[in-house]
C-alpha cells in the first residue's frame, strides 16, 4: 500500500466497511426512501445504481485515492443526468426545446447557474428573473434556492466537483487524453470567471434577461434550448453549440484542465466566494512539501498557486491524489494540519458524496432505466 | 484556546452531512418558508404580473394583468398588458368591451392568432388550461 495508508481504513477491508456502512444507509435512504413502484426496468436501475454509488464510495476510502473514484461517479452522474433531463422535457413537452409557451406560463426548470444572473434584480426590484415555476413542477425556483444556498454553505466551491450535474462534462472529456496536447495553461484564466460573474450579472439586470442562458450556457446543447424560430433563435444554437464544443469538449481535452468550470462558469466564480465562509478547505503542509509541483500540474481547476490551493479550489482531491508525500491534504480549518488527517477527510467526503447522490442519484437511475429499456 | 477552536471546528463540520440530509428530507418545508423571503416572486416580464380584473364574457373566465414594463435599474418605455383566457376555447373567441391601459378593446381570437382593436399582439401562446395573449403598450 502507498503513503495513503495513513488514512484510517485505506487498504484494510474490515476498517473500509466501517466507513462505508454509513454511506451506504445514506445512500439506501436516499435512493428508495422517495421511490415507489416501477417497472422492473426501473427496479433494475434504482438497485444498480446504489450498487454503484456504494461502490465508488467504498473505493474511495479502501483505497484513499478520492478524486480517481469521485470522478468516476461524478462523469456517470452528468450523462445520466441529461439523458434522463432530456427524457423529461421530452416526456412533459413532446421536445428538448421551449417555446413562448413554456416561457409565459414560466415552466422552464430552473438551473443553479442562473443564480448568478439574478443577485442584482432580486436585490433591486426583490423579482427573479426568471420564467420558472416557484414551486410546483421538476426544479423549481425554490427547490433550488435552498440547495444551493445549503450546499453552497456547506461545501463551497465543492459544489462543482460534488454535485453540478453539468461538471461532470469537462471533468469527463478533461480525463480522454493520457497527455496533454497543450502543456501550460496560464493559472490567471481562472480569474476570467470572476469577470464572467460581474459581467453577466451586470448585463442580465440592463438587459432584463438571464443573458448567460439566453446567450452563451454551453449545457444548452445538451439540456434544453431556444426552438429555433428565426435568426436569432438560430444564432443563439449555434452559440450554445460552438461554446459547448470549444469549452466543454476540445480545449479540456487538449488541455486536461476543466476550461469551461475553471475559467468560463460565473457559478464557479460565485461559490468560490462561499470558499471563503466554508470550513472544508484543501491544504498544503508546507512541512512535507518538496515542492515537486505535481499538485499543480494535476489541478484542473487552475487554482494551486505556489503549490497552494486558492480561492477556486473545488476540492476533487486530484492534488491530494497526486501528491507523492501526503502533503496536500483535505483539511478542517481551525485544526493543526498536521493531526486527524482521516477525520478531516471522512467529514469532508460524507457531506460531499451524501450531496451528489442526492442531487444526482434519481437521475442516474431514471436515465439507467432507459437504458435498460432500449435492450428489454 | 486553539484546542477549544479546534473542537469547534470538528463540530461545525461533522454537522455539514446532517444539515444536507435536513435539507433534503426536509425539502417541501424549506421551500414554503423560503416562498415568504421578500424577492421570491417571479418577475412580471414572465409571470404577467398582478391580475388587477377578472371578468366574465360570452361564458369565458377573463383575467386582466397589471400593466408591465420591463425592467431592473430602469423600465422600458414599450410595454405589455396580459390577458388570460381561462379555459380552451375550441374555436373563434371574441371579447368585447375590455378595458386595457385605459382604452376600451375588442379582442378576438382563433387557435393560430389573436387581434385586438387599437392594440398589437406581443405574444399569443395557447396552453392546455388557458390562452395567454399579450398587448403591446405604451408609457
Amino acid at each position: 500500500m502507498n503513503r495513503k495508508s495513513n488514512y484510517w481504513g485505506t487498504g484494510r477491508i474490515g476498517k473500509s466497511i466501517l466507513l462505508f456502512a454509513p454511506m451506504m444507509m445514506l445512500i439506501m435512504l436516499m435512493l428508495l426512501g422517495s421511490a415507489s413502484g416501477g417497472d422492473a426496468a426501473t427496479q433494475i436501475a434504482r438497485l444498480i445504481t446504489i450498487a454503484f454509488f456504494g461502490a465508488m464510495f467504498f473505493l474511495i476510502i479502501y483505497t484513499g485515492k478520492t478524486d480517481k473514484w469521485r470522478a468516476v461517479a461524478f462523469i456517470v452522474s452528468a450523462l445520466l443526468f441529461c439523458i434522463a433531463f432530456i427524457h423529461n422535457l421530452i416526456l412533459e413537452r413532446g421536445s428538448m426545446t421551449f417555446s413562448n409557451a413554456e416561457e409565459l406560463s414560466c415552466t422552464i426548470p430552473f438551473c443553479h447557474i442562473v443564480t448568478t444572473m439574478m443577485i442584482i434584480p432580486a436585490a433591486v426590484k426583490q423579482t427573479i428573473l426568471f420564467p420558472g415555476s416557484l414551486v410546483e413542477g421538476f426544479a423549481s425556483i425554490s427547490a433550488m434556492f435552498v440547495i444551493v444556498l445549503c450546499f453552497s454553505i456547506v461545501l463551497g466551491r465543492g459544489f462543482c466537483s460534488w454535485g453540478c450535474f453539468y461538471g461532470g462534462w469537462d471533468d469527463g472529456t478533461s480525463r480522454i487524453l493520457r497527455k496533454p496536447v497543450i502543456k501550460k495553461v496560464n493559472n490567471s484564466y481562472k480569474w476570467f470567471s470572476f469577470a464572467m460573474l460581474i459581467v453577466m450579472a451586470l448585463w442580465s439586470a440592463e438587459a432584463a434577461e438571464p443573458t448567460y442562458c439566453s446567450w452563451l450556457c454551453p449545457f444548452k446543447a445538451v439540456t434544453e434550448n431556444e426552438r429555433i424560430v428565426d435568426t436569432i433563435t438560430l444564432i443563439k444554437n449555434i452559440i450554445f453549440t460552438l461554446t459547448f464544443a470549444v469549452l466543454v469538449v476540445v480545449l479540456p481535452l487538449l488541455t486536461k484542465k476543466r476550461i469551461q468550470c475553471a475559467t468560463f462558469c460565473p457559478m464557479g466564480a460565485l461559490l468560490s466566494l462561499f470558499n471563503k465562509i466554508n470550513i472544508f478547505e484543501v491544504k498544503n503542509d508546507t512541512s512535507k512539501c518538496i515542492g515537486c509541483g505535481k499538485c499543480e500540474k494535476a489541478c484542473p481547476m487552475l487554482a494551486i498557486e505556489k503549490r497552494c490551493p486558492t480561492l477556486t479550489c473545488s476540492k476533487c482531491g486530484k492534488c491530494v491524489d497526486a501528491c507523492p508525500t501526503g502533503a496536500m491534504r483535505f483539511h478542517i480549518k481551525g485544526t493543526p494540519i498536521d493531526k486527524h488527517t482521516t477525520i478531516a477527510r471522512t467529514l469532508f467526503i460524507f457531506p460531499a458524496y451524501t450531496f451528489l447522490v442526492t442531487l444526482c442519484g434519481g437521475s442516474v437511475a431514471n436515465g439507467l432505466a432507459l437504458i435498460i429499456n432500449l435492450f428489454i | 484556546m486553539k484546542k477549544i477552536l479546534s473542537v469547534f471546528a470538528y463540530i461545525w463540520a461533522s454537522l455539514g452531512t446532517l444539515t444536507i440530509l435536513v435539507a433534503f428530507i426536509g425539502m417541501g418545508s424549506w421551500q414554503q418558508l423560503s416562498l415568504n423571503l421578500p424577492f421570491m416572486r417571479v418577475d412580471p416580464q414572465y409571470s404577467g404580473g398582478a391580475v388587477v380584473d377578472s371578468v366574465v364574457r360570452n361564458n369565458l373566465k377573463i383575467s386582466i394583468h397589471e400593466n408591465v414594463f420591463p425592467g431592473v435599474f430602469r423600465q422600458s418605455g414599450n410595454g405589455f398588458v396580459q390577458i388570460d383566457v381561462n379555459q380552451c376555447p375550441a374555436d373563434t373567441i371574441r371579447i368585447d368591451s375590455l378595458l386595457i391601459n385605459n382604452k376600451i378593446t375588442t379582442i378576438s381570437a382563433t387557435p393560430e392568432k389573436a387581434e385586438a382593436d387599437g392594440f398589437e399582439i406581443e405574444d399569443f401562446v395557447k396552453l392546455a388550461d388557458r390562452w395567454i395573449i399579450r398587448l403591446k403598450i405604451e408609457k
